[in-house]
């Protein structure tokens, strides 16, 4: 949306944080990017946009640490918004409207209409959740021990490198170990990954399976996964998931967050 | 398209750990290959211990070399974004519709 009438430095542009269930006026006072200019809402029918005034440019920088500050100054106030309301739709970082005029609302009202379908369906698919993270590890030196003492196979080939072989033997012996231990591990790794994904699922409406990451060399991540949990299903969901925090699982959750993975 | 962090540090060590990386991961291919065969019953007892030998024998070479020019860090940490880079390529998006599958599957 271009300006033709805004000259440059004026605040001429909104800059968007988030989507709210609500048409009504609220100002949030200065905990925005701009620490200087308000975080208000602009009322639309029976939803409103939560925004700051801003010049009408991007939020950019050389310097990756202030890049982080702004996105979590801008993750912050989604949070002051939904603990507030309840319900919103998170916005990109940068999303930037032009408007003609510094004190006019038009471009951000016509954009309001023009999404205000998409919009109100994205509000009730989010309606009364919460998004939480959760993340499964499992203990790596508990579960090699339970595959030393219990794996037949593993213990009969332990017991072969332990007898007295010759050098060519006993290495690649050791090897055959290691090979099994890392397959059993890994097959041990899939099953629980599988229960405890099909636990979250059965409390989530909706469940994003992301990218596990090295922890270290102790534990191995088993699943990454933000999910959407109805309010009245927290409490349960929470429940059983630390029912499975024993012996070789830990579980971490983070939340409640704003629907920022699902919307 | 995935790549390889060398790091800041010496070009040479870290150049150095890459080969070193290298030649570590061919020799885990190989003690595959052997274990393999062993598995199979393709290799009679004379064979395993001379191939047995000849894979420890360079697992000691390598060993040694990490301690003398002191890239034991660097090795690992070239195998370890090694690592993240084949399982951007082919590993995690089998794993999560592995995980997927067998929780519609259940």
């Amino acid at each position: 949306m271009e300006s033709e009438t805004v000259e440059d430095g004026v605040l001429g542009g909104r800059y968007l944080y988030c989507i709210i269930d609500s048409g009504i006026l609220y100002n949030f006072s200065r905990i925005g990017i701009e620490e200087e200019e308000d975080v208000y809402t602009i009322p639309y029918m029976d939803i409103g946009v939560v925004v700051h005034d801003c010049k009408p440019a991007a939020y950019e920088s050389k310097d990756e640490k202030v890049i982080i500050d702004y996105v979590q100054k801008h993750n912050n106030v989604v949070d002051v918004v939904f603990n507030k309301f309840g319900c919103v739709v998170p916005l990109r970082f940068n999303t930037i409207i032009k408007e003609k005029a510094c004190n006019s609302n038009g471009a951000i009202e016509k954009w309001l209409a023009e999404q205000y379908t998409d919009l109100k369906i994205k509000l009730n698919e989010v309606q009364g959740k919460e998004e939480y993270g959760i993340q499964v590890f499992l203990d790596r030196g508990w579960c090699i021990k339970e595959i030393l003492s219990k794996n037949e196979r593993i213990i009969k080939l332990k017991e072969k490198i332990e007898t007295p072989q010759s050098s060519g033997h006993a290495y690649l012996h050791k090897q055959m170990v290691e090979k099994a231990i890392g397959k059993e591990l890994e097959e041990m790794s899939s099953r629980l990954a599988r229960e405890v994904y099909s636990l979250i699922k059965k409390y989530s409406t909706d469940t994003r399976l992301e990218k596990t990451k090295k922890v270290d060399e102790k534990k191995i991540m088993l699943l990454n996964v933000p999910c959407l949990v109805e309010r009245g299903n927290v409490r349960g969901f929470r429940e059983e998931l630390e029912k499975l925090s024993i012996n070789s699982i830990y579980i971490r959750i983070t939340g409640p967050w704003a629907p920022y993975s699902f919307v | 398209m995935a790549s390889i962090e060398l790091g800041e540090g010496d070009l040479k060590t870290n150049l150095l750990g890459l080969v070193v990386a290298l030649i570590e991961i061919i020799k885990d291919i190989l003690n595959l290959q052997a274990i393999k065969r062993i598995e199979k019953g393709k290799l009679n007892d004379e064979e395993i211990e001379r191939l047995g030998n000849a894979l420890l024998n360079l697992e000691r070479v390598i060993d040694e070399i990490k301690e003398e020019y002191a890239i034991k860090e660097a090795v690992k940490s070239v195998r370890r974004e090694l690592d993240n880079s084949v399982e951007d390529i082919l590993g995690m998006e089998k794993i999560l519709e592995q995980i997927e599958d067998g929780v519609r599957n259940s």
